[in-house]
């Protein structure tokens, strides 16, 4: 659970945890094809090994038979023997046959059996069951064909297998057969084991073709009944490999035919040898590799976890600075600075973040700075729309609006009371100069400027300028009621509007400046509501006004003269709305 | 070799004919019978002893003088290979080669052995039995030689056709016994002789030939 939590929660967890999944998903797909091509390769170098192992089998059979045959022509045609022979001295004859086996090195438990030429049994160096002549008759008949009188082969004498070499006993002519042989059993196939390095059995099976019997096998013998069991099909495979379970593992199998003759084609007991490769074995250094990849691959998917983990931590680590950063931006808190101590993409970010703070900081001061001259509406909008404020020629409406008595306010208030006041006064006017989108260009004295249509540009400028001065004039009359007891005094508000062409933008030096209009039109405007002192109007406005905010009613005043003017100026003053 | 091996036998057969010229045939009446022996391929067999063995016995008067007979060892081999001789003849074993030889026999009909020597032993081997005696030398194996030691003054070898001529035999019953050192089963057969001429047609099986192998002394061959 925490580690789910980790993996959906943080960043690094999960790149991480990815890195090391394709680490360990690639590995164990190496893992799995190596696995398949060292079994592959396994069942190649049984293959090969058990047909070297085969042939070496054979080569040892061969060399043991030569060996015999070394030792048994000079022994048959030893004077001494020969003279033992003739002589009919049966217990001599077997001593002398021992005498000579005894001189075979290389062979262990040799045997050897005098018989005459009827394949009766003269002398033997080993106990035999009755009949066991029979067993060795087609070796004979073979060996009288061999222009040598000479044959070899293997036989199953009182159910023991065993490679027969049969020469004459020539005195000097043939006068017996001489039979020597040793046993196809344990002590031979551990000896063979040895050579061959594989595990060798042999086993026969009777004429009946049924079942078989083993005689001798490398493989322990508590496991031979399983051996016989898992060989029993051998015949279909004899001349290939084939696979058999048993012991727990899985041997190929190599099945050679020991008889001289094909085993279909004869009447005698089959005896085979199986040759076996264990599986396992062979595997066994392929194991110890596999288990070493997979070592270095857990420890490759470990590094692998710790070092992108380290790797994602130095991405993310930044990110989670630079989310905390943006989180306190996001809060309003725009001296906020990142780190910027990357030359990376994060770098980037980070320069990025603190250039929006830096931005954000930048407007935040200007919004607060027009926030004091403007409503927040416009501040916003002004903010939002990129105005231009260098200079610009355009109509706007100017809005001048005087506190009439202010002289004998003065006198009567202390200055403290008539700043408060003035402060009271001009709140109420702001607040209806924001309502209508204008903005306050400046205080002078108890006169207010405003200007409508800029700095954000509005067509209906002269209509807002005129609803704006209605509203103050009522807004006045209620700040009066409202007010009667705090400032109890009467007072009244004389407003002068013109629209006209003018030029607006930032003005004043590079270290103090503020947005503001300049030109006639602003003189006109001052004038105008200078001329409610004389005339029975609160708002007096100029011909330009009222042709563009037509919706009032307007009473002529005639054309006056204005101080700046050269003509004289039609002007209006508002009866009615 | 061949030629010496011939005048041998001629001289031997001389005296055996003027024996029996001087001892049977004026008293008895005589017949003939002349033998022809093939082999399993029906080609003439020669080399093969014939004996005949009157049944009852031979009487002493009837038997030949035992003879003195030499086999030779010429080139390591004997010569010749197969010696026919009544019991009692004396054979000598001359060593013709530069080598020595170790002449022995192990056979029922006479076991005597000459360890290694050259040139003509002191005494020569007296055969007293009959019988079969296989001949060989204990240092090389391949040499072999048959004294046949008979019984009985009716005896001979075919020739190259394959036959013998006995004549001048006395009538009555006899064995007849074929020998060759190849022969796969004794051969033994009851014949009446008259003084009428028998004809026989005789074949016998051989085993295959058989000689231990001899190591050639002037080629490059193994043996």
């Amino acid at each position: 659970m925490m580690f789910l939590k980790l993996y959906k929660q943080q960043l690094r967890w999960r790149i991480a945890i990815l890195f090391s999944a394709l680490i360990l998903a690639l590995s164990g797909i190496t893992l799995l094809l190596s696995n398949q091509a060292n079994l592959a390769n396994a069942r190649t170098n049984i293959t090969a090994n058990l047909s070297i192992t085969a042939d070496v089998f054979q080569q040892l059979i061969k060399s043991r038979v030569q060996s015999l045959k070394d030792i048994a022509r000079p022994a048959t045609s030893d004077h001494a023997f020969r003279q033992v022979y003739s002589q009919g001295d049966i217990p001599t004859l077997v001593s002398a046959m021992r005498n000579l086996t005894a001189r075979i090195k290389n062979v262990d438990n040799t045997v050897m059996m005098l018989v005459d030429f009827d394949n009766r049994l003269i002398a033997s160096t080993t106990e035999l069951n009755t009949g066991a002549e029979r067993s060795w008759q087609d070796l004979l008949d073979q060996a009288e064909l061999n222009a040598q009188l000479e044959a070899d082969g293997v036989v199953l004498i009182d159910n023991q297998p065993y490679e027969l070499v049969v020469t004459p006993l020539l005195i000097p002519d043939p006068e017996a057969w001489v039979l020597m042989g040793f046993p196809l059993d344990q002590g031979f196939t551990a000896s063979a084991s040895r050579i061959t390095q594989s595990n060798i059995s042999i086993f026969s099976q009777p004429v009946d073709r049924q079942a078989i019997s083993l005689h001798a096998s490398t493989f322990a013998t508590n496991g031979s009944v399983q051996l016989e069991d898992s060989l029993k099909s051998f015949a279909e495979h004899i001349g290939g490999i084939f696979e058999v379970a048993f012991n727990e593992d899985t041997y190929l199998t190599s099945i050679l035919s020991l008889n001289n003759e094909a085993i279909s084609e004869s009447n005698q007991a089959g005896v085979f040898a199986a040759i076996q490769g264990s599986l396992t074995e062979e595997l066994a250094p392929y194991q110890r590799l596999n288990l070493i990849l997979a070592g270095v691959f857990l420890v490759g998917g470990i590094i692998t976890l710790l070092a992108t983990g380290l790797i994602s931590n130095s991405i993310t680590k930044p990110l989670v600075g630079l989310s905390q950063g943006v989180f306190e931006i996001g809060a309003g808190d725009y001296k906020v600075r990142v780190k910027e101590d990357r030359q990376d993409e994060i770098g980037d970010l980070a320069k990025s973040i603190n250039e929006m703070a830096g931005n954000l900081e930048e407007k935040d001061q200007i919004r607060r700075l027009l926030g004091r001259s403007v409503s927040t509406e416009v501040a916003e909008e002004l903010l939002n729309n990129d105005i231009q404020v260098s200079g610009e020629e355009r109509e706007v409406t100017v809005l001048f609006a005087d506190l009439r008595n202010f002289t004998a306010l003065s006198e009567a208030l202390s200055a403290t009371e008539l700043l408060a006041f003035l402060n009271d006064y001009f709140d109420c006017l702001s607040s209806v100069i924001d309502e209508f989108n204008g903005v306050v260009d400046k205080y002078i004295g108890d006169e207010v400027m405003a200007i409508f249509g800029a700095p954000v540009r509005r067509e209906n400028h002269a209509e807002l300028a005129v609803l704006a001065a209605i509203k103050m004039q009522q807004a006045i009359a209620e700040f009066k009621a409202k007010n009667h007891t705090k400032w109890p005094f009467d007072f009244e508000t004389g407003i002068g509007i013109n629209t006209d062409l003018v030029v607006v933008g930032n003005m004043g030096s590079k270290f103090r400046n503020n947005y503001t209009v300049i030109g006639d039109g602003v003189n006109v405007a001052s004038r105008l509501e200078s001329k409610t002192k004389n005339l029975p109007f609160w708002i007096i406005a100029s011909q330009n006004t009222v042709n563009a905010a037509p919706g009032f009613e307007w009473q002529s005043l005639g054309s006056t003269e204005i101080r700046g003017k050269h003509d004289p100026v039609e002007i209006f003053g508002l009866t009615a709305d | 070799m061949h030629k010496n091996f011939s005048k041998q036998c001629m001289s031997l057969n001389a005296q055996l004919l003027l024996l029996i010229g001087i001892l049977v045939s004026p008293s008895c009446f005589a017949g003939e019978l002349i033998v022809s022996v093939s082999d399993n391929k029906e080609q003439p067999l020669k080399d093969v002893v014939i004996t005949l063995e009157r049944v009852g016995g031979t009487n002493a008067a009837e038997l030949n003088m035992p003879v003195s007979v030499s086999i030779e060892q010429i080139d390591k081999e004997f010569v010749p290979a197969v010696t026919v001789v009544p019991v009692g003849s004396l054979v000598s074993f001359p060593n013709r080669d530069d080598i020595l030889h170790h002449v022995y026999s192990f056979s029922k009909a006479k076991t005597f052995d000459l360890p290694l020597y050259k040139g003509v032993p002191n005494e020569p081997v007296q055969f007293d039995t009959a019988g079969i005696a296989t001949l060989g030398c204990n240092i090389h194996d391949w040499m072999s030689a048959h004294v046949v030691v008979v019984n009985t003054p009716y005896y001979q070898q075919t020739n190259d056709l394959g036959l013998v001529e006995f004549k001048d035999i006395p009538t009555g019953d006899y064995e007849l016994v074929l020998w060759h050192p190849r022969q796969k089963k004794p051969y033994q057969e009851s014949l009446s002789i008259s003084e009428k001429a028998i004809k026989k047609d005789l074949n016998i099986r051989l085993k295959p030939s058989f000689r231990s192998k001899r190591k050639s002394s002037n080629s490059n061959d193994r043996y």
